[in-house]
């Protein structure tokens, strides 16, 4: 493989490889799409695979330990050693790394035919080997400022680890894989909003910048930490009591924080910046997420899951995209000038997520076609428009000749 | 109702049959001596069965290229039986009573489909029709069988649409089973296939629908077996007329075709899912919830006059005016 993977000419490794966002990116950005088409085609009674769990927890692990945890393990990889000081995986080991996700892949396309404890073995070790990196790296000096990171991705494994108990039906309790699935998309807008914490005000500061605007942009701490807080008390109640009217007011209250939030944020010209924009509407679809998840649970008349689309489409898949972006630039050595093609990538996003969430609730008579076909095409547009507008500066080469 | 009404109720039942497919013509058999036979089905069980029937060798003898097309417009389907261009159709039996009434030239052959409607629930209780009380019901199509048989069945608990639950019709069976789907409707009534293809989609969805068979309620509340005459074969009279042997082999290839669907549900789903859009475990599902049972028309005929009389009397329309008459029953034994 070294042959392969070594740039002759500088002795580094190849670009593809120099830095684990890059394979990981653009695997994650590919997979998007595919890991919906058993869904979406089994609803359509299109498509037709032997899988060796129900069809929706299939998808579930799959959007959320297939696609976004590639999207993580990019960005906690990228991130963790300019945090902590540790040097970054990357060549031979991090095609290791890359090859242990594929071969996730693989097992789950195959778990209609594959041993449960095979499937379950590799996907655990991916998201393990990454846990024996991130947390010792985050457990000493500055690392330790983000260790609530380390614990999140710690509490994400351990969901997968639920999830596969679950599965094998060794899971004592009621909780079954699809709660587990639900918990670990909600430990992931945990992620979100201590992450949000963490780059916006770089991002609002250059975004008032770039659009001519002087003086510095004021974050009330203890805002952002109500806000963190009053979700993982959501998270905690909808773990314990999904759909009971307290959770619905827990998800209200979540809502309104994160609201609290947002309001501080600079809504003027500034939003004009692709980054910021990204990120804002990120957090916009948590907090209209967490409203619709409150009002459902509150009343009869509309589905359960409405709030869910919002939260998982919306928030989760924006922000997931708007990493690739900022962090696709920032360690590519590029200035914060989105591709063009970020902009209908993020209308496709948008309104796939708009038409996920409203057509069950305003044209529920065409929920198969414009609720999950049309939101799935949009989905695979927007990735897909990310990999052309991305791909050439994920396989070069630093223009500025740094290492990464 | 007016003729013109008559005529939209006919054109959603036919569509309802015919599901969102578009015109499909296969040739069953090659190019053999005898005169080729055209016949016509709406997808799911009648296609399996009629498919299964014209591969038969017995028909050989008689029948030279055989062709079986689905349907897709009712209009259509009317132009080709009236017109000759279809000689043999599967149908509903309210539509071939319907057509006959009406003064096509067709006559019944049998009655093979005796059970096809069920209800699906988001959740329980679902132990009977009673439980249906306050839920909202998706129903495709008002008048069509699936709304006459729920009707009839309420009527005879005393329960009152729009008083003791709410029933929403659709301009397509397909917007029923996405309003369930997408969980806006508590309960639907819908035949095979699209009955399994809807629990299986459902279910897919991380539901787990409760299923309840209309016949069987049928059995409870009225004392009658649980088997509704719902589809059968018609032909056109003059083939009957040109070829009596002929019609007699067909008549014993689609007895042999509908014990082989009972037997060998799997292949029978696969031969649904070769011509059709529907997937072969959607077809699967459909043969093992549907009673078939092969009984030629004038067996049959005291049975679908009781069921299409008891479902006329909530809608004239529904065939057209009154029963047929005994025309209407062939009788291939003389």
């Amino acid at each position: 493989m070294s042959l392969v993977l070594i740039d002759a000419a500088r002795g580094r490794p190849w670009p593809l490889l120099a830095y684990a966002f890059r394979p990981f990116f653009l695997l994650a950005a590919a997979y998007a799409p595919l890991a919906l088409l058993p869904w979406v085609g089994g609803m359509l009674h299109r498509v037709s695979l032997p899988m060796g769990m129900p069809l929706m927890a299939w998808h579930g692990h799959e959007m959320l330990f297939g696609f976004v945890l590639a999207a993580l393990a990019g960005f906690l990889l990228t991130a963790v050693p300019s945090w902590a000081g540790v040097a970054p995986i990357a060549g031979r080991r991090l095609a290791g790394l890359v090859a242990l996700w594929l071969a996730g892949r693989v097992t789950v396309w195959l778990s209609g035919s594959l041993p449960a404890l095979v499937v379950a073995g590799i996907n655990l070790a991916f998201v393990a080997v990454l846990l024996a990196w991130a947390l010792p790296a985050l457990l000493r000096g500055e690392g330790r400022r983000h260790l609530s990171l380390g614990g999140l991705l710690l509490l994400y494994g351990l969901s997968q680890l639920a999830f596969y108990l679950a599965w094998l039906g060794w899971l004592p309790g009621r909780l079954g894989m699809l709660a587990i699935l639900n918990l670990a998309a909600n430990l992931l807008l945990v992620m979100i909003a201590v992450s949000v914490t963490r780059i916006v005000r770089v991002v609002a500061m250059a975004a008032l910048k770039e659009s001519g605007r002087a003086g510095p942009q004021r974050l009330t701490p203890a805002r952002e930490h109500l806000a963190v807080a009053v979700l993982c008390l959501f998270v905690v109640a909808d773990l314990l009591a999904p759909g009971h009217p307290v959770t619905g007011w827990v998800a209200l209250a979540a809502a309104a924080a994160q609201a609290d939030r947002l309001s501080e944020w600079p809504w003027g010209r500034a939003m004009g910046r692709l980054y910021l924009l990204l990120l804002t509407l990120a957090y916009v679809w948590l907090t209209l997420g967490l409203a619709l998840v409150g009002l459902t649970a509150l009343l009869e008349s509309w589905p359960a899951y409405a709030g869910r689309h919002a939260l998982f489409v919306g928030a989760i898949g924006t922000a997931v995209l708007a990493v690739f972006c900022i962090a696709g630039l920032r360690h590519t050595g590029r200035p914060l000038l989105l591709p063009r093609a970020i902009w209908p990538a993020l209308g496709c996003l948008v309104l796939g997520g708009a038409l996920r969430v409203g057509v069950p609730l305003a044209w529920p008579q065409h929920y198969l076609l414009l609720g999950m076909l049309a939101p799935a095409l949009l989905w695979l547009a927007a990735f897909w428009l990310y990999l052309l507008g991305y791909a050439r500066y994920l396989v070069t080469a630093r223009p500025d000749g740094l290492p990464g | 109702m007016t003729a013109s009404m008559i005529d939209l109720e006919r054109r959603r039942l036919l569509k309802l049959a015919a599901g969102l497919a578009t015109l499909a013509a296969l040739p069953v058999s090659g190019l053999a001596a005898g005169s080729p036979l055209r016949a016509a089905t709406p997808y799911g069980l009648p296609q399996v069965i009629l498919a299964r029937a014209l591969q038969h060798e017995g028909l050989a003898e008689w029948f030279g290229e055989r062709e079986l097309r689905a349907w897709r417009d009712p209009d259509q389907l009317r132009a080709w039986v009236a017109g000759g261009e279809v000689q043999l159709t599967a149908t509903p039996t309210n539509v071939a009573a319907n057509l006959y009434n009406r003064g096509v030239e067709v006559g019944l052959l049998n009655v093979n489909v005796w059970g096809t409607l069920g209800v699906l629930a988001e959740r329980g209780p679902l132990a009977g029709i009673e439980d249906l009380a306050g839920r909202h019901i998706g129903v495709p199509w008002r008048g069509d069988m699936p709304d006459l048989v729920l009707r009839y069945l309420l009527g005879r608990l005393g329960m009152e649409v729009g008083k003791d639950l709410r029933i929403t019709y659709h301009a397509s069976p397909f917007e029923t089973v996405q309003m369930f789907l997408a969980r806006r409707l508590d309960v639907v009534v819908l035949p095979e296939p699209m009955r399994s293809s809807t629990r299986l989609q459902a279910v897919g969805l991380g539901l787990a629908p409760l299923e309840l068979d209309l016949q069987e309620e049928w059995a409870r509340l009225t004392g009658e077996p649980a088997a509704l005459p719902q589809a059968g074969v018609i032909c056109r009279r003059e083939l009957l007329e040109a070829h009596p042997e002929g019609v007699r082999a067909l008549q014993t290839a689609v007895a042999e075709a509908v014990a082989w669907t009972l037997a060998n549900p799997a292949e029978a789903g696969r031969l649904g899912a070769a011509h059709s859009p529907l997937s072969a475990e959607v077809v699967e599902a459909a043969v093992r919830r549907t009673r078939l049972e092969m009984r030629d028309a004038p067996a049959a005929r005291p049975d679908l006059e009781r069921f299409l009389g008891a479902l006329a009397e909530l809608s004239p329309g529904f065939i057209g005016g009154g029963l047929p008459d005994a025309g209407f029953y062939l009788d291939l034994s003389s």
